[in-house]
C-alpha cells in the first residue's frame, strides 16, 4: 500500500431505493480515494447527499454481517468490498427488503418466546 | 403529538443490551426464575461490541492450567492476577470488585467451555506477568450466547431502542423504547433494570467500535440520578489503522504485538517508547503506548498520513512467513477482523504500517457496587460501560472476562431484586417528556441536522478532548458542548420514513453522546494529573498523594456535582509520592 494520497475521484453509484413491492433507482454522485469500502460510500449518501437513505451497519469491520448488499449483482459485505466505477447497489434479497438497502436478517431472535408476537403485534399498529 | 404509546410490556428484570454483557444477564436472571425481556438496538449476535473481541479471555494462568491443561504458570493465582489489575490500573480499581473479578473468573470460562465453547489459544499479553489469555473469539461467544439465550425463555426485542429510563421516587420503574421496522414507541414496565450497553467509543472520530456504542446506557443512568466515575480515562488502543480509507479504525492485530517483537517509530525511525518505558517499551500497557504516540502526533513527529508507525523490518523474513503457522484463529494468514491486509499490504515485514490511537473501550461509567447495584434502586449495571473494574486502565482480554464475571452477578441480583420489588406505574410527565424528544426530533427545522450534531460531537472529542489534554482545549470543549446543547432540541430530521429511520435514532443517541463526552471533559478538568489513559499536558506526573481517588459525577438539574472518592483499597497498600508518567512499574509488585 502506498501511503502517497490520490486524488479522489468521483464515482457514479446507482442504488435501488423502496421496499419490496415498489422500488427505483436513485444515482448519487460520490468522491471516493483509494481503499474506500462500499460502506463507506453509503455513509458519505447518508451524511452529505440524503439523510434518508436506509442502510444497515454495525461493526464495519467484516465480522457482523448486518452490512450485507448486493453489488452489481454479487451478495457481499458492504464493509469489506471495495468501492468501483459503475456499481449498481441493492438490497442483498428482494424478497427481504424492508426499506432501500435494509433488510430483514435470518430471524435468530423470533425463536424466543413472546418476541414473535411482541413484534407482530408492533406490525399489527401500523396497519 | 403524533407519537402515541403503542403498547406496554411488563417484566421482572428488564435487560438492556443482548451480546456478551447482556446476554449473561438475561440467562442467569432467567435461570433465577425472573420473567425476562432483553432488548438490543441492533440484531441479535450481529451489533454490539463483544463480537469484535479479537480473542482473549483472562483468568489466573495457573487455573488456565488447572482446569484447561493449557501452558499457564503455577506461580500465578486470581490474587496475583488482581495485584495486575490493579497495579496496570495505575491504583484506581475498586479492589473489593477486582477480587470477585478474578475469583470468579475461571468459573464462568469454564461454563462457556462447558456450553460449547472451544479455546482456540493462549496468550501473554502486555501488561500481564504471567500468560492469562484464553482465546475465545468474540465473534463465536457472541453467537454462543445468541442461541443460548434464545433457547432460555428470555424474551428478546431486537432493533428496539430505549431511549429513557423510567423512574419515581423509590427507584426505576422501566423504560421508554422506540421499534425501529416501525417507528412505534412502547413502555417496557420492570421491576428491575440491567444496563449492558457497554461504552460510548463513538463518540470519538477514530474507534475501534460498532455503531451502537454510543453511550446510551450511562447517559439514562446519569439523567435518571446514577452517578458516573471514571469519565476521565476513556482508553484508547495505539495501534490502529488510519488508511486506507476502509480499514480505518481497524485494529492492527494487537495480540501479533504480543507475539512478535514490533517497533513503534515515529517520522524520524526513532523507538521513541523509549523515552516513556525504557524497561517494556513497546511491550507497555495500551495506555501509555497511546499517550506516547499521540504526543509523537501532537509534537510533528508523525508519519504521513498522521500517526506512528509499526515495523517488523527487523524481524528475519523467514520468520514473519513461519508466524502465521502458529498465530491463533484468525491472526493466521495476517488477517486483521473481515480484511485480509494482504490486500492493502502485500510485502507483510517490508514496509512499515500507518497507524493511530483509537478509542477502543470506556475504562469508567456508572458507578455500582459488588452487586451490580448502582445509585438507584432497582437500576443495575455490568459490563463496560461500569467503573470500578479496571480503574484508569484495562488489561489485554479482560473485557470479555468483565462481560461473563459481571453480567452473571448483574442477573442474580436484579432477578433477587426484582422478587422483592412491586410493578409501578410510570410517572406520566416522563413518558411524555420522553414522546416529546421524538416528536420535536420530526418537528423542528430551525436547528443543525442530526448528522451535523453527530458530527460536531466528534469534532469535539477528537480535537478538543483527544487523548492528550490541558486545560485551556478542555475550556473550549465546555464552551463547545454548552452551545450544542443550546442547538440539540432543536436538531431535526429530514426523512419522514418511520421504517428504521436512521436519522431519528442518531438524533436520540445524540443527547447521549452529549452527556457523556460533558461528563468526560469535566473529569479530565478536574483531574490535575496524569494516571493510565489521562495524560494532562499541564500536569505531567502522577500525583499519588493528591489524586488517589475517584471522580464521581452527578447531575442534579442542570448542575454537574463531583465528589472525590478515595480508592477502596484492602488487597494492595497504595503508593505515594509523584513519579514520571508511564514509568509505574519499577517496585510496584513488591507489596
Amino acid at each position: 500500500m502506498t501511503t502517497v494520497r490520490e486524488k479522489p475521484q468521483t464515482i457514479t453509484v446507482r442504488i435501488r431505493r423502496g421496499d419490496r413491492e415498489k422500488s427505483h433507482l436513485v444515482d448519487y454522485e460520490v468522491p471516493i480515494e483509494k481503499g474506500q469500502s462500499v460502506l463507506g460510500v453509503l455513509q458519505y449518501i447518508y451524511d452529505h447527499l440524503d439523510h434518508g437513505i436506509g442502510f444497515s451497519a454495525s461493526c464495519r469491520i467484516g465480522l457482523c454481517a448486518s452490512c450485507l448488499v448486493r453489488v452489481n449483482g454479487k451478495v457481499v459485505r458492504a464493509c469489506t468490498t471495495m468501492a468501483e466505477k459503475d456499481m449498481l447497489i441493492e438490497p442483498y434479497k428482494d424478497a427481504a427488503t424492508i426499506r432501500d438497502l435494509i433488510t430483514e436478517l435470518p430471524p435468530l431472535a423470533r425463536e424466543a418466546k413472546r418476541t414473535a408476537d411482541i413484534q407482530g403485534n408492533m406490525q399489527d399498529m401500523e396497519r | 403529538m403524533n407519537h402515541p404509546i403503542s403498547q406496554e410490556i411488563c417484566c421482572d428484570v428488564l435487560v438492556i443490551g443482548t451480546e456478551g454483557t447482556g446476554a449473561r444477564v438475561a440467562l442467569e436472571a432467567c435461570e433465577q426464575g425472573a420473567d425476562v425481556i432483553a432488548v438490543t438496538k441492533g440484531f441479535l449476535g450481529r451489533s454490539g461490541a463483544t463480537l469484535t473481541a479479537d480473542g482473549e479471555i483472562d483468568i489466573d494462568s495457573r487455573s488456565a492450567k488447572t482446569i484447561f491443561g493449557v501452558a499457564g504458570c503455577p506461580d500465578d493465582s486470581p490474587e496475583e492476577f488482581a495485584k495486575d489489575m490493579i497495579v496496570e490500573g495505575d491504583y484506581l480499581a475498586d479492589q473489593r470488585l477486582v477480587a470477585i473479578h478474578t475469583q470468579e473468573a475461571p468459573q464462568r470460562v469454564k461454563e462457556l467451555v462447558e456450553w460449547g465453547a472451544t479455546i482456540e489459544g493462549f496468550i501473554h499479553a502486555p501488561g500481564h506477568r504471567y500468560p492469562r489469555g484464553l482465546w475465545i473469539p468474540g465473534l463465536k461467544l457472541t453467537r454462543l450466547l445468541a442461541r443460548r439465550l434464545v433457547k432460555s425463555g428470555v424474551t428478546i426485542l431486537e432493533n428496539t431502542l430505549v431511549f429513557e429510563l423510567l423512574h419515581d421516587s423509590d427507584g426505576v420503574v422501566g423504560a421508554v423504547a422506540l421499534n425501529l421496522p416501525t417507528g412505534n414507541i412502547f413502555i417496557l414496565r420492570s421491576r428491575a433494570v440491567v444496563l449492558a450497553t457497554g461504552g460510548a467509543m463513538r463518540v470519538f472520530p477514530l474507534t475501534t467500535a460498532p455503531e451502537e456504542l454510543t453511550g446510551d446506557g450511562m447517559a439514562m443512568a446519569l439523567r435518571c440520578g446514577a452517578v458516573l466515575q471514571d469519565m476521565e480515562f476513556p482508553m484508547f488502543l495505539p495501534y490502529c489503522f488510519l488508511t486506507p480509507p476502509a480499514l480505518r479504525g481497524v485494529i492492527f492485530p494487537y495480540d501479533i504485538s504480543a507475539l512478535l517483537e514490533v517497533h513503534a517509530l515515529n517520522r524520524h525511525g526513532e523507538r521513541y517508547m523509549a523515552r516513556w518505558d525504557p524497561k517494556r517499551m513497546e511491550r507497555t500497557t495500551r495506555d501509555i503506548n497511546s499517550v506516547a504516540a499521540a504526543m509523537e502526533i501532537r509534537t510533528g513527529k508523525g508519519s504521513h498520513a498522521g500517526g506512528t508507525y509499526l515495523s517488523f523490518k527487523h524481524l528475519p523474513r523467514n520468520l514473519i512467513d513461519f508466524s502465521t503457522q502458529w498465530f491463533p484463529g484468525n491472526l493466521q494468514g495476517w488477517r486483521a477482523a473481515g480484511f485480509r491486509l494482504r490486500d492493502f499490504y502485500p510485502n507483510i515485514g517490508e514496509e512499515a504500517w500507518e497507524v493511530a490511537p483509537a478509542s477502543h473501550f470506556w475504562n469508567g461509567g456508572v458507578s455500582i457496587d459488588e452487586h451490580c447495584a448502582t445509585q438507584v434502586p432497582g437500576l443495575f449495571a455490568a459490563g463496560e460501560g461500569t467503573a470500578g473494574i479496571h480503574g484508569a486502565n484495562r488489561l489485554a482480554g479482560n473485557a470479555l472476562t468483565m462481560t461473563q464475571v459481571w453480567g452473571k452477578r448483574a442477573g442474580y441480583y436484579a432477578a433477587k431484586f426484582a422478587k422483592k420489588n412491586k410493578l409501578r406505574k410510570p410517572p406520566k410527565e416522563q413518558v411524555e417528556a420522553a414522546l416529546c424528544k421524538v416528536g420535536q426530533l420530526n418537528q423542528e427545522s430551525s436547528g443543525p441536522s442530526v448528522v451535523e450534531v453527530r458530527q460536531e460531537i466528534r469534532r469535539i472529542s477528537g480535537d478538543l478532548i483527544g487523548i492528550v489534554r490541558e486545560e485551556k482545549t478542555l475550556r473550549d470543549a465546555l464552551s463547545a458542548i454548552e452551545d450544542l446543547r443550546g442547538q440539540i432540541n432543536r436538531q431535526h430530521v429530514t426523512c419522514s420514513d418511520p421504517q428504521f429511520n436512521r436519522e431519528v435514532s442518531e438524533g436520540l443517541q445524540n443527547e447521549n453522546s452529549l452527556d457523556v463526552i460533558d461528563a468526560v471533559v469535566r473529569a479530565s478538568l478536574h483531574r490535575q494529573e496524569s494516571r493510565g489513559a489521562l495524560y494532562r499536558l499541564d500536569y505531567p506526573e502522577t500525583d499519588n498523594d493528591r489524586w488517589l481517588c475517584n471522580l464521581a459525577l452527578r447531575r442534579r438539574e442542570c448542575e454537574w456535582e463531583i465528589e472525590e472518592v478515595p480508592v477502596k483499597s484492602i488487597h494492595l497498600t497504595l503508593p505515594s509520592g509523584k513519579r514520571q508518567y508511564g514509568r509505574r512499574r519499577e517496585n510496584d509488585h513488591s507489596s
